[in-house]
């Protein structure tokens, strides 16, 4: 129960968090960019902390974008 | 203009025009080209000026006309008036040619990849930069949905640091956006 509370408090809403990674690192030609079965796996937890993907998701506000879409939660628009 | 000289004027039953009234219909062309620059279809200049022919045909059966390149002219004019009027020549004035269609798109405001929206990046790339490696990473995970125990877990450290170093990375993306710090208390407990 309390895990459940602590994973929904983090990630459930669009947040200054997601502000910062939606839009500061600008992608538009989608350099090194994860396959969209990467970022599913990513989404769905499906992946261990440490994975690569992670890193790029830092780096790469489209992908980060697609992420957080993918993870079932509202287009992050501003 | 060279095309209308070629193929000739010709009124309804398919005959040419007396010599004289398509001379001053031709030589009318220019004039109504430069008036009416939306009209550059050969073809409707053609239509036009046929139809003028018919007109003062069917004028001069009353006898000649005495100024007859006045005379022209206002019936052509009428002519190409009432022609603007009709839809097609209306979606023709408002289309853009490729020159004036590429300046039009290039003034065109985006909502992607406009000045604003690169300060923006540069402003929360600067601002990202400002937290440390492992603050980043831990906000990632947790906007991931990893719990502080399965991320202290990996970390090897304890939830409660984990938990910290979670909140003081969001109180710092909090006031350097300006945002009102008022559920860091809530922010708090959640983590």
């Amino acid at each position: 129960m309390a895990e459940n509370r602590d994973r929904k408090g983090a990630n459930d809403d669009a947040d200054e968090i997601d502000r910062v990674l939606a839009h500061a690192n600008p992608n538009p030609r989608r350099v090194g960019c994860l396959s969209r079965d990467v970022l599913v796996s990513l989404a769905a937890r499906q992946q261990p902390l440490n994975a690569p993907g992670y890193e790029h998701l830092l780096e790469c506000s489209e992908c980060y974008r697609e992420f957080r879409v993918l993870q079932g939660d509202e287009p992050i628009d501003s | 203009m060279e095309h209308l000289r070629t193929i000739g004027l010709l009124d309804s039953d398919g005959q040419p025009f007396h010599p004289r009234i398509e001379r001053v219909l031709i030589q009318l062309l220019p004039r109504l080209r430069r008036e009416f620059p939306s009209l550059q279809d050969e073809v409707g200049l053609a239509e036009i000026m046929e139809e003028a022919g018919r007109r003062i045909r069917h004028r001069e059966r009353r006898g000649p006309i005495e100024r007859l390149h006045g005379y022209a002219w206002v019936t052509v004019r009428s002519i190409a008036t009432s022609r603007m009027r009709l839809g097609s020549s209306k979606l023709h004035q408002k289309t853009l040619d490729s020159d004036a269609g590429n300046a039009r798109l290039l003034a065109t405001p985006t909502s992607r990849g406009t000045a604003a929206d690169v300060e923006q990046a540069v402003l929360l790339r600067e601002l990202l930069q400002t937290l440390s490696r492992e603050e980043r990473m831990i906000c990632l995970w947790k906007k991931a949905g990893f719990s502080s125990q399965e991320i202290a877990l990996n970390q090897r450290r304890t939830v409660v640091a984990i938990d910290t170093i979670f909140s003081r990375a969001k109180q710092k993306i909090r006031k350097a956006l300006g945002v009102e710090d008022a559920t860091d208390g809530q922010a708090r407990h959640s983590c």
